[in-house]
């Protein structure tokens, strides 16, 4: 028990860094992911600009957004109750930490659920990825995000038994910190897509 | 003895690091710094005992029979001693430092309230609704990285990684526009026909 403890090997490259290897390398990793979510936004983009006719989505008969709104929302809140999980457990207060980590599955999941109800919708009204330009860009870009939402929930639900079994406190909080920087990437890609595809009614062109 | 005029203005520069932090009620009061603290004074009695600063730097902390006597160590189940170096750093760099969220979840929530009702409430068409969405979108995206991801409270290295991914988007967003511009141009056109 009177074994010698070293003191923080790579103290000097955290001090370099500014930060814990674990939120760089999550950094790095948001850093080129993001740039799958340009590569779609671009040609989302380039094909809307070149489309001669686009849908308004805020035609009921094209998008449901008031559904998306509310699940904007959701996805909102959903990131305030990561922070908060995060809050809990520098403050030692971990039942309240599993719980907010809790509430931000249960925002992803319901999340989730309305996404597949609304694509369920739309195929059945004729939109399937295939039909048009909107259509593959619409499917494309919120099938993309809907999986990141999908892998956040599962990698949420892992740190959420790792919380459970005690294994995170105030001395060692960084991986909730980790996937909360996931998890607000998320949502803040959701914040931009549901702007540009939603809301964005199209301008010279007459909407049907 | 300190005679080293080197040794001496390190031995200085840490006692003064120690008064700093033991000024700072906030500060002292957590493990990881009363554990910054602790490995300090290790460090400058080795360095007045003639010990090499590197050397000390890395010297080691003897763990007491019986475990967590030690603040910033805690023992888990198998009785085995756990410093975890992460969180220390982690407190010596950001300390306890964020926002007010409650506020930020109000900010981003009557933001989506207004993007959502913003056409049907306003009468706002066209360009300037197009203008209007895209500034709330582009502010509600950067609070979210500013307050929830702590941006705003990183080290500035963290720009480093974030500025070449943005280059690359905004050279990706120049190079389809050529295609697309034409076609901006044509809507202007018909409009004022």
């Amino acid at each position: 028990m009177s074994e010698a403890l070293a003191v923080r090997p790579g103290r000097d490259a955290r001090r370099a860094l500014g930060m814990t290897p674990g939120k760089f390398a999550m950094w790095a990793f948001l850093a080129s992911d993001g740039m799958g979510f340009v590569g779609l936004f671009a040609a989302y983009i380039a094909t809307r600009l070149h489309a001669d006719w686009w849908p308004d989505p805020n035609n009921p008969a094209v998008l449901n957004v008031d559904l998306t709104a509310l699940n904007t929302f959701i996805l909102v809140c959903s990131s305030v109750t990561m922070v908060y999980a995060l809050q809990a457990c520098r403050e030692d207060r971990i039942r309240a930490c599993a719980g907010y980590l809790g509430l931000t599955i249960l925002g992803g999941v319901s999340f989730l659920g309305i996404q597949v109800y609304e694509y369920i919708h739309l195929a059945e009204s004729g939109m399937v990825p295939w039909e048009d330009n909107f259509c593959a860009t619409f499917y494309s870009l919120t099938c993309y995000h809907g999986l990141h939402v999908l892998s956040g929930v599962i990698y949420l639900t892992c740190i959420l038994i790792g919380t459970l079994r005690g294994r995170y406190n105030s001395k060692n909080y960084t991986p909730i910190e980790i996937v909360g920087l996931f998890w607000h990437f998320v949502d803040l890609v959701w914040i931009l897509l549901f702007t540009f595809i939603y809301l964005l009614r199209p301008l010279g062109v007459e909407s049907f | 003895m300190s005679e080293n005029p080197r040794i001496a203005k390190e031995i200085q520069k840490l006692e003064a690091r120690i008064n700093e932090i033991e000024a700072r009620p906030t500060y002292s009061s957590t493990p990881a710094w009363q554990q910054e603290v602790a490995e300090m004074r290790l460090q400058i009695e080795a360095l007045r005992s003639g010990e090499d600063v590197e050397r000390a730097e890395y010297r080691r902390v003897e763990i007491p029979e019986g475990g967590a006597a030690h603040a910033a160590v805690s023992v888990d189940a198998s009785g085995a001693a756990v410093l975890d170096p992460e969180a220390l750093i982690e407190h010596e760099l950001h300390g306890e430092q964020h926002a007010d969220y409650t506020a930020i979840w109000f900010v981003l929530a009557i933001m989506t309230l207004f993007e959502w009702k913003l056409s049907a409430w306003f009468k706002v068409e066209g360009l300037s609704l197009w203008m209007a969405l895209s500034v709330m979108a582009v502010v509600k995206a950067a609070l979210v990285a500013l307050y929830f991801m702590h941006l705003k409270f990183e080290k500035r290295t963290i720009f480093a990684i974030l500025v070449l991914p943005f280059v690359l988007a905004l050279c990706l967003f120049f190079l389809v526009s050529p295609d697309a511009q034409q076609h901006v141009w044509d809507w202007f056109d018909v409009g004022r026909g």
